[in-house]
């Protein structure tokens, strides 16, 4: 899509360095939000025994999906590069419909408004996007 | 898919080239609130609503009149992408689930987050086309009247846009008369952003 700014990168670390304390908390909200607003995303997660949106395996998988947004910031200079294996992973095995990322990014965001108000301006939420955008694009990169 | 003919293409562009926005709009709602008078029901705000005349005087309903026929503007100019245009409300709505979800922190619930942009949805895509019978649940009823009681609309109204506008720097061709849109303090200042962020909100109550 676009190229990040450097007022992009440098808005999307210095948030990121706000916010990561808590990223287990982001990750478990956005993905328990996705099930519900979004229940057709539960397909992926048949292999899970409860799929409810707060359960142990759901906040796993917040947890680990804000792991991988984590490491994109240290690899903001090269996303495509930074996330060929992840983007192999999502490609070969997960095989998770890249239209997917975009719900997961919306989500992600709104968390971000809930959990942080005053620091989720509109210019802090246009870099972030616009970096999920990103990251999306990386993830996507090797599937065709 | 609609197809146009030349000679409608040529029609649609004229008619709305000829008219005085600031007569026609009016005369259009106000004719519209004498004529099926259940229609006031979404305008229990603007005042005297009495008769005939009074309708037609009221500077409320006239604003309100231009303001929906100047939201037909878009229309007009992209007659083969009608459904595009629209499509970029769905970012307006976007962004006021955003805000929303700011306001209201963790009261706003993955159900509330899901029965609000499911109200949005059905907006965006009914002035896209035909309104479509939408069923709805008591939770969801519920839950946008809440939310809707709560919001200060002249907060979240003016937050919203001027968030879209900052987000989706491209929808900011659609203000083009709105003066200084240069970064996102100027936007957040724009009186002009403001007052329309509040007609917006407003323009989701008759709903």
């Amino acid at each position: 899509m676009t190229t990040l700014t450097a007022k992009d990168k440098q808005t999307v670390k210095a948030f990121w360095a706000k916010v990561s304390g808590k990223s287990e908390d982001i990750g478990a909200a956005a993905v328990a939000r996705m099930l519900v607003v979004y229940p057709q995303t539960k397909t992926y997660f048949s292999h899970w025994q409860d799929q409810s949106p707060n359960s142990p395996a759901a906040r796993k998988h917040g947890k680990t999906v804000m792991m991988g947004v984590g490491d994109a910031v240290t690899k903001i200079d090269d996303l495509k590069e930074g996330l060929k294996e992840l983007s192999e992973l999502h490609a070969f095995t997960l095989r998770v419909d890249p239209a997917n990322f975009k719900i997961l990014s919306h989500n992600i965001l709104v968390v971000m408004a809930v959990m942080f108000p005053t620091d989720f301006t509109p210019d802090v939420h246009v870099s972030l996007d616009k970096f999920l955008a990103a990251v999306s694009l990386a993830l996507a990169e090797k599937y065709r | 898919m609609v197809e146009w003919t030349d000679f409608e293409r040529a029609t649609i562009k004229d008619i709305f080239s000829k008219i005085e926005y600031d007569v026609v709009g009016p005369a259009t709602l106000a004719r519209c609130l004498v004529v099926y008078p259940w229609t006031q029901r979404y305008f229990g705000n603007f005042g005297n609503l009495y008769n005939a005349a009074a309708i037609a005087e009221n500077a409320m309903v006239s604003k309100h009149g231009i303001t929906i026929l100047h939201g037909l503007d878009r229309a007009v100019k992209n007659m083969d992408d009608i459904k595009n245009t629209y499509a970029e409300l769905s970012l307006l709505a976007d962004c006021l689930t955003i805000v929303v979800a700011a306001r209201f922190g963790n009261g706003f619930t993955g159900e509330v987050q899901a029965a609000f942009q499911k109200f949005l949805a059905v907006v965006v895509s009914s002035l896209g086309r035909h309104h479509k019978m939408v069923e709805w649940t008591d939770f969801e009823r519920d839950t946008i009247q809440d939310i809707f009681s709560r919001i200060e609309y002249d907060v979240v109204g003016p937050a919203a846009l001027a968030r879209c506008l900052v987000v989706y720097p491209w929808t900011q061709r659609y203000f083009g008369g709105f003066g200084n849109l240069y970064n996102a303090a100027a936007i957040k200042g724009n009186p002009m952003v403001s007052k329309h962020g509040t007609t917006i909100l407003h323009g989701l109550d008759g709903l």
